[in-house]
């Protein structure tokens, strides 16, 4: 009788804890959310020599492309890698060559981009750059003349032209642009030039 | 003497109609009940978008609360009610973000319709590459005019709003530049209401 007592008892508590549970009212609104950032990109998916003038055939230029982005569909040119580097070597040079670089920009990324700016240099230090048409313009051009020549006679003229600061690229929006490499006497024989073109691109918005 | 006998009986008989009589004098009071119960409710208010465009001739960048047409979309935070019959849910959408000087935000206001005060529990689940950059930031309206707070543990009453705005930091987007660029992951928060008094607060 007594352990009858006792079960009674704890089912009493069980269900008095229960009702506790029940007790409680509650209502919930739930929030889900998903996060997708865009990207900036820009890239380069083809380039070709356009001209190379020379009177003898002797030089060559090689294109070639580094650090793939991504494959996207161009208009016109079907499905192509993207590249952040076009690297562009002219082997056995010589004073008054000129060799027409075309190449194809493209905004790869998700954002609009916007060119902030051109910036020409030698990244060894053995040439330096000087703008005679900054490249709020297009073309824009300059040379580089040998780091510390009190004359500054140009070695190497560049023009970079369909291209300019402020414009401004959709994605998948490309356009063509040409390097236009232009030898000087003052050029030295047996020797190798490295210089660098960069275009830098920004958001747009900014 | 039969006579007498008779008329002693009609009289007893008379007194005791009189008798009952007496007997029924009463009086009652009665008790009516209603019983009306309480309720704890929260409820989805409204909702608010925010939209980016740019404008292709100037390039200027427009946003807008609403969707437009003519203008190169480009991004967008957006909020949309989902809810069921049997759960209230709201879900946000922060499509192809990117720095800008303002947010881009997406937001929820909550309205507590509850006859009896409740108290907030905040439950939220980030995916880890995402959390630094989301920002989320509540106020509450008791009918003074918003204030910002942390809502969790605090008590609602009947026609207390609760304003979500949730975005990315633009600033630190801008700051991790390429590290913050095409980014993914979910996120969800459970704004749990119950009855004040089955805790201490």
């Amino acid at each position: 009788m007594k352990k009858i007592g006792l079960l009674c008892l704890a089912l009493v508590l069980a269900l008095g804890t229960l009702g506790v549970g029940y007790a409680m009212w509650s209502d919930e609104v739930i929030i889900e959310g998903t996060v997708d950032t865009g990207t900036l990109r820009l890239g380069i998916f083809h380039a070709y020599v356009e001209r190379l003038e020379q009177d003898k055939d002797v030089a060559t230029v090689d294109l070639s492309f580094a650090g793939p982005i991504l494959e996207k569909e161009f208009a016109g040119f079907g499905t192509k890698m993207a590249y952040e580097k076009l690297v562009v070597a002219l082997n056995n040079t010589f004073p008054c060559l000129t060799v027409d670089i075309a190449f194809y920009l493209a905004c790869v990324g998700s954002i609009p981009v916007h060119i902030a700016g051109i910036n020409i240099t030698d990244p060894s230090g053995e040439l330096t750059w000087m703008w005679e048409k900054e490249p709020t313009f297009s073309p824009c051009y300059g040379y580089f003349y040998h780091t510390g020549d009190p004359d500054k006679e140009p070695v190497i003229t560049v023009t970079l032209g369909g291209l300019k600061i402020c414009d401004q690229y959709h994605w998948c929006d490309w356009d063509k642009a040409d390097l236009i490499i232009h030898v000087e006497q003052p050029a030295k024989q047996n020797h190798e030039y490295q210089f660098e073109v960069k275009v830098i691109g920004e958001q747009w918005a900014e | 003497m039969k006579k007498i006998g008779l008329l002693s009986l009609a009289l007893v008989l008379a007194l005791g109609t009189l008798g009952v009589g007496y007997a029924l004098w009463f009086d009652e009071v009665t008790i009516e009940g209603t019983v009306n119960t309480g309720n704890v409710e929260i409820s989805i208010e409204g909702l608010s978008e925010t939209y980016v465009y740019k404008n292709v001739t100037s390039g200027d960048m427009v946003m807008s609360s609403v969707p437009l047409a003519n203008l190169m979309y480009v991004a967008s935070a957006t909020s949309a009610d989902m809810s069921t019959e049997n759960e209230k849910k709201v879900t946000m959408t922060f499509n192809n973000i990117f720095p800008t000087e303002q947010p881009i935000i997406a937001d929820v206001l909550l309205h507590y319709t509850g006859s009896i005060p409740a108290h907030v529990a905040l439950e939220e689940d980030v995916d880890p590459e995402i959390e630094p950059y989301l920002v989320q930031r509540w106020w509450v309206d008791n009918g003074t005019g918003p204030v910002e707070m942390d809502i969790d543990g605090i008590q609602l009453h009947y026609c207390y709003l609760l304003y979500l705005e949730v975005y990315l930091d633009p600033v630190l987007l801008q700051q991790d530049g390429k590290l913050a660029q095409g980014l993914s992951g979910n996120f969800t928060k459970t704004i749990f209401v119950h009855q004040w008094n089955e805790e201490p607060g």
